[in-house]
């Protein structure tokens, strides 16, 4: 692209890899001409035979007819033991959340001084991950980060900011965004709502009757059993 | 990231699974709900463009 000044993100448009598509009309190495994350060979070997498989999609970041990038992403699943400390039962040690893997995200090299281009990317996946949270259950978007960690932690670099979960022992980095539900929003707008509103809300609650608890309690309900009332 | 991690399952476990747990209970913020709203209405109008135009 020529002219980078006038690079407009929204106008990004996020086709799916097809056999049209010269994967070597891009280049993902890094700067130094290595592939040390095997980002252009997946583009070059593997995307397109994966996407007709279901084992991933691969999306072409595409500007004016010209591709800028491109990202992958598969289904995944993220694992956790539930009781770090402890071991209440060996049934619920580990527990599983469904996931949103970005495998691959990748500018070309000709348009890297172009601003934008790998955070529309990022946005687009987490559309995606929203998206997907309303339909299938998606709570997280997930990824390695090798060299890119500030770019996905630090809040000044996009607007997503990526929680570092692990690093593992090649040195990437396992991130985690957290996708959220409606619900969550809907109690978050209740929590920000003003003191005087807050106050309102807690003075009304006080006048509600209390719950039964107590009249459903062990200890009542042993009383009554007993005295037979 | 190479192919053959694609579909390995990461695990967390004892300090790194502690952390995750609190992150995990962490309530968004205003902003952050904004920006995720955002990227989502930004992808499905992406969607819609790339309908009308393949019809």
């Amino acid at each position: 692209m020529e002219d980078t000044s006038e690079f407009n993100p929204k106008v990004l448009t996020f086709p799916k890899i097809s056999d049209t598509f010269d994967p070597n009309s891009i280049d993902c190495t890094d700067d130094d001409n290595t592939d040390a994350q095997d980002l252009q060979d997946y583009l070059c070997n593997h995307a397109l035979s994966d996407q007709e498989q279901n084992m991933s999609a691969t999306y072409l970041a595409s500007y004016e007819n010209k591709i800028l990038g491109y990202c992958t992403v598969v289904i995944s699943s993220l694992a956790f033991k539930k009781y770090p400390l402890g071991k209440p039962s060996t049934r619920d040690e580990i527990t599983n959340y469904p996931v949103l893997l970005i495998a691959n995200l990748a500018t070309d090299k000709k348009n890297r001084k172009i601003k934008g281009i790998g955070s529309e990317m990022l946005r687009h996946c987490v559309g995606m991950g929203a998206l997907l949270s309303d339909i299938v259950g998606c709570r997280y978007v997930m990824l390695y980060a090798t060299k890119a960690e500030k770019f996905y932690s630090e809040k000044n670099k996009t607007e997503y900011k990526f929680f570092v979960a692990r690093e593992e022992n090649d040195g990437r980095k396992l991130m985690l965004y957290r996708i959220h539900n409606k619900i969550e929003r809907h109690l978050s707008e209740t929590l920000d709502i003003s003191d005087s509103v807050s106050a309102v809300v807690k003075k009304g609650n006080a006048n509600q009757p209390k719950p039964d608890a107590e009249k459903t309690s062990w200890f009542f309900r042993t009383i009554r059993r007993i005295f037979r009332i | 990231m190479k192919k053959t991690n694609f579909y390995s399952i990461p695990t967390l476990r004892g300090e790194e699974a502690k952390r995750f747990i609190e992150f995990d209970s962490l309530k968004p913020t205003t902003e952050e709900l904004e920006n995720q709203e955002e990227a989502k209405q930004r992808y499905l109008q992406r969607c819609e463009v790339a309908r009308k135009a393949s019809s």
